[in-house]
C-alpha cells in the first residue's frame, strides 16, 4: 500500500512513500538522487486523520466486495 | 438439424438459445459494476470530506452561495545532499594555505504535500471478477422398426386304387406331400446424438481510479516543487 510521488529534488526520479511507516517517523528516499523525505513533525495529526479515515473507507469497501462475492 | 435424415435432433444453436445466457454470464458482471459504481461513491465522499476542507461563501443579493474544497496539506521534510566545494586557499607568510576540498552537506528542504496523494485510494477496487462455467448439451434420438414375417404352407394328399379280375387283384396306393416354409426378417435401427460442451470464461480486471481523480492526483504529485517555509 504505497504511492509514488515524483521527487521533488531532482525531478527525474522518483520517491515509494508507505503511509503507515511515515507517521512511524520512516523517512524515504529517491531511486535517482537519494534525497529522502519524511512528514513534518506538525503534520503527523493531519496524516494521522486521514489514515484513520481511510481505514474506516476500506472497512466499507471490504463490506461490499463481500455482498458482491455473494451475489456471484 | 431437424430433418428427415436425422428425425427428432434439434441443431446445438437451438437447444443453448434456451439457456439464459444473458443472466449467466451478465449477471456476476453486472453486480460487481454495481458494487464498484458503489465504491466509487464512497471514496468521492472519502476525498471530499477528508482530503478537503470545505468552504463556503454564503449567497449575498448579487451572488450565489459558492462552495470551494481546499485540499489539505501534509508538511513534508526533503533532506538532500549537496556539494560544497571549498576553494583553494595559497600559502601566505607562515600560513601554508589548504587545498581545495569537496564535501557534502545535508540540506533539509520544506514542501507541502497534498493528503490526497499520501492516501492509496487506488487499492480499493473489485480486483477482478471470473465467471467460468461449463456447460454440456446432450441430445439423442432413436427410431426402430421390426417386421417378422413367417409363412408355413403344407399340402398332403393320397390316392387308393384297387381293381380285380378273376383271381388277380391289383392295388394301387399313392400319396403326394409338400411342404414349404419362408421366413423373412427386417430390422432397421436409426440413433443419432448429439452433444456440445461450451465453456464459457469471462474476466473482468480491476478498474482504475475514475480519470478525473487521477488527474488531479497526477496534476498535484507533478507539481510538488520545493518552497521556502517563512522563518518562524
Amino acid at each position: 500500500m504505497f504511492v509514488e510521488i515524483n521527487c521533488p529534488s531532482c525531478g527525474e526520479g522518483s520517491i515509494r512513500l508507505e503511509p503507515e511507516l511515515l507517521l512511524e517517523g520512516a523517512s524515504f528516499a529517491c531511486d535517482h538522487c537519494h534525497a529522502s523525505v519524511a512528514v513534518a513533525q506538525e503534520s503527523q495529526s493531519a496524516l494521522k486523520g486521514g489514515l484513520a479515515e481511510f481505514h474506516k473507507l476500506r472497512r466499507q469497501v471490504s463490506a461490499i466486495k463481500a455482498e458482491e462475492a455473494c451475489l456471484q | 438439424m431437424a430433418g428427415p435424415q436425422n428425425p427428432g435432433i434439434l441443431s446445438m444453436a437451438q437447444q443453448f438459445s434456451g439457456l439464459p445466457m444473458g443472466a449467466l454470464i451478465g449477471g456476476p458482471l453486472m453486480s460487481a459494476a454495481e458494487a464498484n459504481s458503489q465504491m466509487a461513491m464512497t471514496q468521492l465522499e472519502f476525498m471530499l470530506s477528508t482530503c478537503f476542507i470545505k468552504q463556503v461563501t454564503p449567497a449575498t443579493d448579487k451572488e450565489p452561495a459558492v462552495t470551494n474544497y481546499e485540499p489539505i496539506m501534509v508538511n513534508m521534510t526533503l533532506t538532500s545532499g549537496v556539494l560544497t566545494e571549498t576553494p583553494a586557499v595559497p600559502p601566505k607568510g607562515d600560513n601554508k594555505g589548504t587545498p581545495a576540498s569537496t564535501s557534502v552537506q545535508q540540506v533539509v528542504t520544506n514542501f507541502a504535500l497534498p493528503l490526497l496523494t499520501i492516501i492509496p485510494l487506488n487499492s480499493l477496487a473489485v480486483d477482478s471478477v471470473d465467471v467460468d462455467f461449463m456447460m454440456e448439451v446432450k441430445s439423442s434420438a432413436s427410431t426402430s422398426n421390426s417386421t417378422d414375417d413367417k409363412s408355413n404352407t403344407s399340402e398332403a394328399g393320397g390316392f387308393t386304387g384297387s381293381g380285380g379280375f378273376g383271381p388277380f387283384k391289383v392295388s394301387v396306393h399313392g400319396s403326394v406331400s409338400h411342404k414349404s416354409s419362408s421366413e423373412s426378417k427386417s430390422d432397421s435401427h436409426y440413433k443419432a446424438s448429439n452433444s456440445a460442451t461450451y465453456n464459457v470464461k469471462v474476466h473482468a480486471g480491476q478498474l482504475p481510479l475514475p480519470k478525473g481523480v487521477n488527474i488531479i492526483i497526477e496534476a498535484y504529485a507533478k507539481n510538488v516543487t520545493p518552497i521556502k517555509m517563512p522563518t518562524s
